[in-house]
């Protein structure tokens, strides 16, 4: 009986805990990657430049990653047959990417091929969408209330909140989905703006502003993080991008109060072909779920380029400055 | 199929015109143990004259028809001595029989009378533990499992390393009708999924049916576990007591009024917190401008009370509550200022049920019970920062709560009806109010004198439902050797102005083969009206149950078996072969997981699609003896296709496993010492794995103002499911000493879990290197783990 007490500790000693380590079971072996090229290209139909960046997709394993591919060439055809081409080393701009210049591109169907050395070219087809305007036929419209202000003055400094109401009502063509990017910036003449030579000085200019729905959860617009702006899509078909209600929250700082209370807010809004919208929308979930055991179910990135990853995009677009004095 | 249920029912009247010819009384009682007076369920009583036999039912209720004389029944049960009594019949005559444990070390005598052995029984599919063996089992932490000892048996998977969810021929978890006593649980689960809410030392019995569903059944795809807790010993107070490194537990059970009422009540706690308490006073002590607090305990608490009201009469009234507890506080001093973080999670089930069995005539038998089932899940985080300032202090506070859960109220009343020895007759109804809560957050914040206070509540929308269904079932001795069970089994569910319906068929046959075995086949339909929106990656207490609506449709299934059994001396042999196809199986789309439901309908979250599962299952099994255990293995194929998950193509479910193997052997050597072992292996679980990147890029402005872009890495995943981990094996070992005195029976409990120290992967991470590169590696986090536990009966 008592050399049967013995084998628990034998089986203990035995078992050992060295294997346990780092926790490491084993690496996971993957298949060859076959690169293929990304392309990243949206365009309006004026614009002084475009940038265009093609790079190589890349085994997940791979230590250098996707690579940029200067050598790639771009060709922008029209259903007319009219084309434009660019790319390759000369149009290649160090931190910017393949820049078209002098852009002027017409209505209806465009087709883009990236062709570069050692890869299979790619292609993509895009619808360009009306033109966004205050007037015209795809035209928006809004209303702007200020609900509250606050302002703080003292001799040094002014500080200045105010809550905005924005009602924003968007184009909606009865016989097609109509998709938009509305986002806001504070444009501040940061030129005018001399930096104290007192380096512990606080700052005494700046600002920020926020545009939030006023309807939480509203399905018709998704914040999209990496547009760093709304995704807003005609779920229903009538009426249904009507008085979209927003609020903005504009915060600003400086030396005097009629200066920065005058800065215009400035409202981007943007008519996006639906294929960036879906670009876009996707890529924005993918960065925004992790992949460990609790992460969300994964996500294969939305592409519109035959063969290859990316998206080639057109989209129109305006702007709505809003002042308040 | 309505061919086949014509050429039954006609069997049916002849079978009635016969037996109405022949002069036959109708014997019945109760079945139950001698020295405790608990009933024996599924307890088999045959006679031998003419050869005709029956077995109890749920309540340990049997009723058999003889004909006028005297007749020798052999009485029989699994682990109990089989008793011969000699009954003469002159008239219906109700006689209750009772026996006694005991042949637990010599090897059983399988009498050629007993009924109700595998090839016997209509039933395939189903699977029994006896809970002396599950006891015995080696367990981690030296905390006796439930589920986890279902996880051994074929067809039954479980999700993960260490955790105590049930993946049956395919199916999700939610697809499990889990009953306590009747009633339905919606989460059995303790420290996030480790151990089950059952406490083994207050459940008499347990059985697993995973197909060829009888029509009694219904609510769920998958599987019905049902789980009886014990009724309480009617003839002298005994209890445990038992203490394991992970928590300790009693159990008391006696006579309220000696064989008239009993109770039993049971009890179940951690002591994490009260361990772990003394290390963070500890460190809390070394560092006092930081000071941490984590907290985790869950217990269970189980009572019964069982009377016998009359001869006719027995009422049971049960409960069950369970918590788990989760915190994590902190506080950090600064001398000017304070700021404090709590974050809590909990979740607990309670359940209570009141059952009302009648007799009405020798022949008819019924049970009432009316139930109540509440799940509720709840985590929370609050924040505080305090400002001392010399002449003022301002406190900011935020805290947000999100609250989600589901209540039940149930009637069910069922019948049983010995309607000849030829026709068991079940048939019966319930009515289910469900109330909904599929989340709501709570938010509340001061914000110092500045700003005004928030207070306000999100996503509170509840749904409520009134799903019902009844069912009738016939179990016919077609002829000597053919035997079926038909039924139907009618639900329907409203909710919001919707309704759905279902008739779901069922069938099952027994065809007894010359040598002795039997061949079975089955067919069953079944409907469910419950979702579980879960992630596949590891059930959490955030999982939401969710209902059909009218974006929602319920789930469905039909699940075709067929298969051979044979009892060979001590041994229970059965091959079976299954296909099973299912419909509106719920995932959260492409993105979505619990986070971004919080606030949002949970409705447009999720995407539905289609399944099959398919197999073979091969189980070797000794329940009586010195030497008991068995021998499983499954080889299967589980499959899945939602519309906008992977391009629409189909993928393996993640817990499709290819082979799955499970040995299990227990010996007793003495009176005093009792072994066990385990080993089993399974194929790895499915993987989604990034399998390459690319740079993808968003302009810093639509409008002009600049041409730049901004780049971001995006990994591409492999199509779903692509990747497997490494196959999963473990041995466990347990050793039993046992030493009785002065009416006390103690026990020390040895236990080595993952004995051989195998490292098996539990997930799966993307590293980065020192030198930039990547990594795919699986880590593991369960070696061997030791463990003692002391258990006192008397």
């Amino acid at each position: 009986m008592k050399h049967l007490n013995l084998l628990p500790a034998l089986i203990l000693c035995a078992t050992g805990c060295g294997k346990f380590g780092d926790g490491v079971v084993r690496e996971i072996d993957f298949p060859e990657h076959d690169p293929k090229i990304a392309v990243t290209f949206m365009a309006r139909p004026l614009a002084d430049s475009l940038v265009a960046r093609a790079h190589s997709s890349a085994g997940i394993l791979d230590s250098i990653g996707s690579k940029r591919i200067k050598e790639a060439v771009y060709t922008l055809e029209h259903a007319t047959g009219n084309s434009i081409t660019w790319g390759g080393e000369a149009d290649w701009v160090e931190g910017l990417g393949h820049v078209l210049t002098d852009v002027e591109l017409e209505d209806g169907n465009w087709t883009l091929t990236v062709e570069a050395p050692e890869f299979e070219a790619v292609t993509a087809e895009q619808v360009m969408p009306p033109q966004i305007d205050s007037v015209g036929i795809y035209a928006y419209s809004y209303a702007t209330a200020i609900e509250d202000e606050f302002v703080e003055e003292n001799e040094e400094n002014t500080y200045l909140s105010r809550t905005i109401d924005f009602s924003l009502t968007l184009p909606n063509r009865p016989d097609a989905a109509d998709y938009f990017l509305v986002r806001a910036q504070k444009i501040f003449n940061w030129e005018d703006f001399e930096e104290d030579e007192d380096e512990d000085e606080e700052v005494k200019f700046g600002g920020y502003v926020v545009l939030n729905p006023r309807v939480e959860d509203d399905p018709r617009i998704v914040w999209n993080q990496l547009c760093r702006g709304y995704l807003i899509q005609d779920i229903n078909p009538v009426e249904a991008l009507n008085g979209l209600p927003f609020q903005l929250f504009q915060e600003a700082w400086g030396p005097e109060l009629e200066a920065i209370s005058a800065e215009p807010i400035v409202i981007e809004v943007c008519a996006i072909s639906a294929e960036m919208a879906r670009y876009y929308d996707r890529l924005d979930l993918i960065q925004n779920t992790g992949n460990g055991p609790l992460s969300a179910e994964p996500l294969l990135a939305y592409s519109n380029i035959s063969s290859g990853y990316g998206c080639f995009g057109l989209y129109t677009s305006s702007i709505l400055p809003l002042t308040f004095e | 199929m309505k061919h086949l249920f014509s050429v039954l029912f006609l069997s049916f009247l002849t079978s009635c015109a016969f037996q109405a010819h022949a002069q036959s009384h109708q014997l019945s009682g109760y079945i139950q143990d001698e020295a405790s007076g608990e009933m024996l369920l599924g307890a088999t009583l045959w006679c031998e004259s003419v050869q005709a036999g029956t077995g109890t039912n749920a309540y340990g209720y049997y009723s058999i028809a003889l004909p006028t004389g005297t007749h020798q029944l052999t009485v029989s049960y699994i682990g109990y001595t089989p008793q011969i009594y000699e009954v003469q019949l002159s008239g219906d005559l109700k006689l209750d029989f009772e026996l006694s444990a005991g042949i637990a070390i010599d090897e059983a005598v399988v009498t050629g009378e007993a009924f109700n052995r595998i090839e016997d029984q209509v039933q395939m599919s189903k699977i029994e533990i006896p809970m002396d063996q599950v006891r015995r089992l080696p367990a981690i932490g030296g905390e006796v499992d439930l589920l986890k000892s279902l996880q051994l048996m074929p067809g039954v998977q479980s999700g993960g390393e260490g955790t105590s969810g049930l993946y049956v021929r395919g199916g999700s978890p939610d697809q499990n009708l889990i009953i306590l006593d009747g009633v339905p649980l919606y989460s059995v689960s303790h420290l996030f999924g480790f151990f089950s809410v059952f406490n083994s030392d207050a459940v008499k019995q347990m059985t697993i049916t995973k197909g060829g569903f009888p029509a009694r059944f219904g609510g769920r795809l998958s599987s019905v576990l049902e789980v009886n807790m014990k009724d309480g010993n009617m003839k002298e107070v005994h209890g445990t007591a038992n203490m394991s490194i992970i928590a300790s537990k009693f159990m008391v059970e006696g006579p309220i009024v000696k064989d008239k009422a009993s109770f039993m009540i049971s009890g179940r706690r951690t002591y994490m917190d009260f361990l772990i308490n003394p290390i963070i006073k500890g460190i809390n002590r070394r560092n006092q401008d930081i000071q941490t607090n984590p907290r985790y305990f869950f217990y269970d608490l189980n009572g019964k009370v069982n009377w016998r009201a009359g001869d006719r009469d027995r009422i049971y009234l049960s409960f069950f509550n369970g918590k788990d507890d989760f915190g994590l506080a902190a506080t950090e001093n600064s001398g000017v200022s304070q700021t404090s973080i709590d974050f809590t999670l909990d979740w607990f089930n309670s359940v209570a049920a009141a059952r009302w069995n009648h007799e009405w005539l020798s022949k008819l038998f019924s049970n009432l019970t009316v139930t109540r089932s509440e799940y509720v899940f709840n985590t929370g985080i609050e924040f505080a920062e305090t400002e001392n300032a010399a002449s003022d202090s301002t406190t900011e506070r935020f805290n947000s709560l999100y609250r989600s859960g589901i209540l039940d109220y149930s009637a069910r009343l069922d019948f049983n009806c010995a309607l000849t020895n030829a026709h068991y007759l079940r048939f019966g109804g319930n009515i289910t109010l469900h109330q909904f809560n599929p989340g709501a957050t709570t938010f509340q914040a001061e914000f110092g004198q500045s700003f005004p206070s928030i207070d306000t509540t999100l996503g509170a929308e509840g749904v409520r439902s009134v799903e019902r269904f009844v069912y009738i079932e016939d179990e016919i001795q077609v002829s000597k050797r053919f035997k079926a069970n038909l039924g139907l089994h009618g639900a329907l569910l409203k909710v919001n102005g919707t309704a759905f319906a279902s008739l779901q068929p069922r069938v099952a046959l027994n065809y007894r083969l010359r040598n002795g075995g039997a061949l079975k086949a089955s067919y069953a339909r079944m409907n469910q009206f419950v979702h579980l929106l879960t992630n596949e990656g590891l059930s959490l207490p955030t999982d939401l149950w969710v209902p059909a609506t009218n974006r929602i449709d319920p789930q469905s299934s039909q699940q075709w078996a067929a298969g051979w059994a044979k009892t060979f001396g001590a041994l229970e042999c059965s091959v079976e072969g299954y296909y099973k196809s299912m419909e509106g199986l719920l995932s959260y789309r492409e993105g979505a997981s619990f986070s971004n439901t919080v606030n949002a309908d949970w409705e447009d979250q999720v995407r539905q699609g289609i399944g099959t599962a398919y197999g073979l299952e091969f189980l070797l099994q000794k329940k009586q003896g010195r030497t008991t255990g068995w021998i499983g293995y499954t080889l299967s194929w589980a499959e899945r296709q939602f519309d906008e998950i992977n391009s629409g193509n189909w993928f393996p479910y993640t817990y499709d496993r290819r082979h799955d193997a499970s040995v299990v052997l227990m010996h007793r050597f003495s009176d005093h010492i009792d072994f066990s072992a385990t080993w089993v292996y399974g194929t790895g679980r499915a993987l989604t794995l990034p399998e390459s990147t690319f740079r993808a890029f968003v302009p810093t402005s639509f409008t002009g103002y600049s041409p730049q872009l901004n780049g971001t890495d995006v990994f591409i995943p492999s199509a779903k499911n692509t990747y497997r981990q490494s196959p999963y094996h473990r041995a466990d070992l347990s050793l039993t000493f046992v030493k009785e005195k002065g009416g006390f029976t103690r026990s020390w409990i040895f236990s080595v879990y993952n004995v051989y120290n195998n490292l098996n992967p539990f997930f799966s991470l993307v590293d980065e290197n020192e030198d930039g590169s990547r990594s795919i590696r699986e880590y593991g986090v369960f070696p061997s783990i030791p463990s003692i536990a002391w258990r006192a009966e008397f």
